[in-house]
């Protein structure tokens, strides 16, 4: 019973991004697609790419290396699109790759570290995980995600320019 | 056996809602000229349909608070004394706690009494002269109303004989005379009516009041029927002297849902949903097929096509109409709303409402309740004064404040007016520019309306609640959000000192819309049909500026602004590729038109309407999205908001 404690795992989907790799909540996540180019939406929030369709449905295209890294993913025959449940919908997240689902036991969850959180993008790392020896970044979806925007004064005023 | 008796509960839950609502109706049409005694008689059968149909399911709470409610209104009947407010209170309270009580008691639990009213009940129906007060003498003369009321007829219909929809128009006959009395029993029975089992003619027998020539022009007005004759019908052993007869009531209470049961069918809004999906596939399915067909150019392959699509088409007219419903339901809750309110609020208000029969999608109309009901609280509490300040202000004492619902084009547009205070643009206006949401210099570039959409801005209103700017903007992002997340928009316009109009937009139905399919580059677009005026091609227009602004001067000498599809998106259109050589559409929204430049139209099509992520929240000019034949995605434009970044 104590062991069924201290040996509590949680699954993750692992994936890499620039080189690294990264983990996400198997909870969070609803299927895997192979990366297709999505329709681009003028004017959508920064780091949104455009919509695409999941069976019927249409969902906004997320890079996260652009998201997370400043750096676009290259698309690629093993790029991938990983469908996440967050609090805003279905999203999909492009990545280069998607390693496999891992069980990691949470006594190897750590905080991230402090001098690997100075970006904006802090919030979104929920920890770091070694997994045999590798070292995985754990995210959280929902922090990982664009902001939707609302117009700001200066777009307002931009508009009424336009107009 | 559980099962029996959750079908008959739920057949007598909607029937209570009804009898509920039009007690409710018929208090608030009582206290409005208290000497009209048809609303008593509304109220009173109300109450005592309750009770009986109250006793034969058992629930002996709801059955004993009816039946004081019946013999209080039966003193207003006998004219022992008169509905004044306090007694239309006392009857509205106790319709509330009806409502509470049948759904304490049909979901099997006792929390809720009604001894505090049925005592006022009591105690106002004992408050007429002692004579006419036992309630002994109550009960006896509502049992021998009830059944002994009028005498039995029996009325021969028969339909012209090229009748198409004889089981609708005989409902639509049985329906009516329902309206005027009892309907006892029918030849052939309702079940052989409804499957049309009958030549021409049927019987209806009821106990009504109504004279035969009433009941002959009742029936004769409905559509199709060629002769109805009425004839008395000798009584039946005892149905006159039977003073015991209150438990006879409920007995013959059943024959009325058997006929309404027949012909409609409670489908749950879930299996609706699926099934506007499916056709939504289906849809997407046959324009697939529609571009293969095209595209191999094999003509039996089209010809089976053509029929499929007028079979999809008409399958999904019939679908998006079984999720019709008329707006009074939904507007059936607001008078008594608005009365109370007003109360409170120290107000005298008349609601006064239009186009009850409106129809909308059920999912829009499930979304746009609570949307209307702030903007009615928005305008009791704000927008109409209080009667010494209107009266000072040289208007009537009662404001008034309308409710309209009317139809135009595929939208529905629902408009809150009220007579009070209306809004104050430059106070607004001064708000904006301390909020650092525009430039006091550039007053001159917005209208008023314009002005007056910026109580939509959520930091506008939220972070000023204390002075809530003029008072109506409290919330309005909220209504705001609601109804563009339907697909809607919401138009203000007032008159300082004279009121205000706050209008929704609303589309029909939420999920498939005609659409012109216009394309720039590799993109596809879908344009909305109902927002297209004219497609004009470039030779039929000249181009002009007017301060450096483009615009096209039309055939007919009207000048409209010009926007081009890609400018709009950001995107530099390619050289050499000016508006000369580009169609144009003539967009509508509102009252508004502009012309918009386009590279190339790919022509009408169905489109089934997704919506876009919440990450797409803010964004102007997209009303969702679709999927094309092919498998591409295009995005809707939305046309109230493609040609503005403006809030």
């Amino acid at each position: 019973m104590i062991d069924a404690v201290v040996n509590e795992v949680r699954q993750y989907v692992l994936f890499v991004l620039c080189g690294e790799e990264y983990g996400l909540p198997i909870g969070a996540v609803r299927s895997v697609i192979r990366y297709e180019d999505p329709t681009p939406v003028p004017y959508a929030p920064q780091g949104v790419e455009g919509v695409f369709n999941l069976r019927g449905q249409i969902l906004p295209l997320v890079d996260l290396g652009r998201q997370l890294r400043g750096a676009a993913i290259e698309p690629g025959p093993l790029s991938r699109v990983i469908v996440a449940e967050a609090g805003l919908g279905s999203v999909g997240l492009a990545v280069d790759r998607v390693c496999e689902v891992a069980s990691i036991p949470v006594d190897q969850i750590k905080p991230a570290p402090p001098a690997a959180v100075m970006t904006a993008m802090s919030d979104a790392f929920e920890g770091v995980a070694t997994y045999g020896d590798r070292l995985i970044i754990l995210l959280d979806p929902d922090k990982a995600l664009p902001k939707p925007v609302f117009m700001s004064a200066a777009a307002i005023q931009e508009g009424d320019l336009d107009g | 056996m559980g099962d029996d008796m959750s079908a008959y509960r739920d057949v007598f839950l909607s029937e209570s809602a009804e009898y509920v609502q039009s007690i409710t109706d018929g208090l608030l049409a009582l206290e409005s000229n208290p000497i009209d005694l048809e609303p008593v008689e509304i109220v009173f059968r109300g109450a005592h349909s309750l009770k009986g149909m109250a006793a034969a399911m058992g629930y002996a709470r709801t059955q004993e608070l009816t039946h004081k409610m019946e013999s209080l209104m039966a003193t207003v009947r006998s004219r022992a004394q008169v509905a004044d407010s306090t007694l239309i209170d006392l009857m509205l309270q106790a319709t509330d706690r009806v409502r509470e009580l049948i759904e304490d008691e049909s979901t099997d639990q006792a929390t809720i009494t009604a001894d505090d009213i049925i005592a006022r009940l009591v105690e106002r129906t004992a408050s007429v002269d002692a004579g006419a007060a036992p309630e002994s003498h109550q009960v006896a003369s509502v049992a021998v109303a009830a059944p002994g009321e009028g005498s039995v007829h029996r009325v021969t219909v028969t339909l012209e004989a090229g009748c198409v929809l004889k089981g609708v128009r005989a409902y639509m006959v049985i329906k009516r005379l329902g309206h005027l009395g009892t309907v006892t029993g029918t030849d052939p029975s309702a079940r052989e009516i409804e499957d049309e089992q009958f030549d021409r003619s049927f019987q209806v027998v009821l106990q009504t009041k109504a004279t035969p020539e009433t009941l002959r022009d009742a029936v004769m007005a409905v559509t199709e029927v060629e002769e109805a004759s009425v004839e008395p019908v000798a009584p039946e052993p005892a149905p006159v002297a039977a003073p015991g007869a209150a438990g006879g009531t409920p007995a013959s209470r059943p024959a009325m849902p058997k006929i309404s049961e027949t012909q409609t069918v409670r489908i749950s809004i879930g299996h609706l949903d699926t099934m506007v999906n499916l056709v939504g596939e289906l849809v997407i399915i046959r324009s697939r097929l529609e571009d293969l067909a095209a595209r191999s150019g094999d003509g039996d392959l089209s010809e089976s096509l053509g029929v499929l699509k007028r079979v999809s088409t008409e399958l999904q007219q019939e679908v998006m109409q079984t999720r019709m419903v008329p707006v009074s339901n939904i507007f059936n809750r607001f008078p008594r709303m608005v009365r109370d309110l007003a109360r409170d609020l120290g107000k005298d208000v008349a609601l006064e409402m239009e186009g009850l029969d409106i129809e909308l999608d059920r999912t829009v109309l499930d979304e746009i309740g609570d949307p209307i009901v702030h903007l009615l609280r928005n305008a009791i509490d704000h927008g109409v004064e209080s009667p010494e300040e209107r009266v000072a202000a040289s208007k009537p004492a009662r404001g008034t404040v309308r409710l309209v619902a009317e139809r135009v084009r595929d939208q529905v547009l629902i408009s809150v007016e009220d007579d009070g205070r209306g809004m104050d643009v430059d106070r607004i206006w001064n708000k904006a520019v301390e909020r650092g949401l525009v430039d006091r210099a550039s007053r001159d570039s917005y209208t008023d309306n314009d002005i007056l959409m910026f109580v939509c801005i959520p930091a506008f209103t939220t972070v000023d609640h204390a002075t809530r700017v003029s008072g109506r903007g409290v919330g309005m992002d909220v209504v705001k959000g609601k109804i563009e997340y339907l697909g809607g928009s919401v138009m203000l316009s007032s008159t300082p000192g004279m009121g205000m109009r706050i209008s929704l937009q609303l589309p029909l139905t939420l999920a498939i819309i005609q659409a012109l399919l216009v394309r720039s580059g590799t993109r596809v677009y879908a344009l909305p049909l109902s927002a297209v005026d004219e497609v004009l091609s470039p030779d039929e227009v000249t181009f002009r500026t007017v301060d450096g602004a483009p615009v096209v001067a039309l055939r007919d000498g009207s000048v409209v602004g010009l926007s081009d599809l890609d400018e709009l998106h950001g995107r530099m259109p390619p050289e050499g590729s000016g508006p000369e050589h580009k169609h144009l559409i003539l967009v509508r929204s509102g009252q508004s038109l502009r012309a918009l430049s386009v590279p190339a139209l790919l022509g009408r099509r169905e489109v089934v309407i997704k919506p876009l992520s919440p990450l797409f929240r803010g964004l102007r000019g997209f009303g969702g999205a679709t999927v094309l034949g092919d498998g591409r995605i295009a995005l809707i434009l939305d046309p109230r908001t493609l040609f503005t970044r403006e809030v």
